[in-house]
């Protein structure tokens, strides 16, 4: 066996979170109680995986497939398509994080620029929004650019484009394959 | 110089062109070629100074923008601005499918007059670099 099992929680370990909560509160100790945090979940992580493998294990020898079984399985007989699921989950994962990004961006400044904004549904890299604004403006418009360049400086924006596209309120019944992005 | 120039005058005359002809079409177009003279009146004024600013979007990017270093020709960041906007029409601007035919061409036709006064004001900044522009105005 690879890992030894932990117990997760027993008194010194429940101090030892506590701890690591308390460190993360104070600047002096801030870094300290992070990569305390980060090994408590790392180790939970693996104690569950651990439980996992076993059961697997257990299961194969009576002839029984779990699905980190058939995962397995699938990598042997077909590693490149292993390799390209895990890169498709990837850019799936940063695609989400820089569309969570941008929404936030709109949310800042949603009172005074924006009024509402559609957000393409398709499953492209790519990310499409259409923007209303509350004023359609030059100064207006600006705003929304400089956070797009920005972005544009980032390496990452040449593998996940943004596009955006100014809407009057009027036409925005005439967007299609989009869906409206809740800004509160 | 002269070569950009030239381009640049070229593609101004492209742009009057399809004006006349199809005064409310073909405005995806229209803004790329806005964009094509400001790119060409740039390079005009990098030739002019003999400053490399690289070929591709992002290598000219990083040369012109004055919140970045190093950069080879910093320019003023209203100017800045105006480029990247007509950069950001541009790249846009040929991105269809999400409205239809008639919507997208209004679209791009309120993008295209913003574009025309982004190129005006860039245009300014130019010539006030010293770079004259007579034959490449709008």
């Amino acid at each position: 066996m690879i890992f030894r099992r932990q117990k997760l929680f027993d008194h010194n370990e429940l101090y030892k979170i506590m701890n690591s909560l308390k460190d993360i509160e104070t600047s002096t100790g801030q870094k300290k109680g992070q990569i305390k945090a980060i090994l408590y979940l790392l180790q939970t992580n693996l104690d569950e995986f651990k439980n996992e493998v076993d059961k697997s294990y257990e299961l194969l020898r009576i002839g029984e497939k779990t699905d980190l079984s058939k995962m397995i399985e699938e990598t042997l007989s077909d590693p490149f398509r292993s390799i390209f699921n895990v890169s498709s989950k990837i850019d799936k994962e940063v695609r989400d994080i820089v569309n969570r990004i941008t929404i936030g961006y709109f949310k800042s400044i949603k009172k005074s620029t924006i009024s509402q904004v559609y957000q393409n549904k398709s499953h492209r890299n790519d990310l499409y929004y259409a923007i209303v604004l509350e004023e359609d403006s030059i100064e207006n418009r600006s705003m929304v650019f400089d956070f797009f360049d920005s972005y544009e400086q980032l390496d990452i924006a040449e593998r996940f484009p943004v596009f955006f596209q100014f809407v009057p309120a009027e036409l925005t019944g005439k967007l299609k394959h989009m869906e409206k992005v809740t800004l509160e | 110089m002269e070569k950009y120039l030239l381009q640049a005058a070229h593609n101004k005359d492209f742009h009057e062109c399809i004006e006349h002809s199809f005064n409310d079409k073909f405005y995806d177009w229209k803004i790329t070629v806005l964009f094509y003279i400001a790119i060409h009146c740039l390079k005009a004024l990098a030739s002019k100074l003999n400053i490399e600013i690289g070929e591709t979007h992002r290598e000219v990017e990083k040369n012109i923008n004055p919140d970045r270093t190093p950069h080879s020709l910093p320019i003023s960041r209203a100017a800045y601005k105006n480029y990247r906007d007509l950069y950001q029409y541009s790249k846009t601007a040929r991105y269809e499918g999400f409205t239809d035919f008639e919507t997208f061409e209004k679209l791009k036709e309120t993008d295209h007059s913003h574009c025309l006064i982004h190129l005006s004001n860039f245009q300014k900044y130019i010539e006030s670099r010293g770079v004259k522009l007579d034959s490449c105005i709008l």
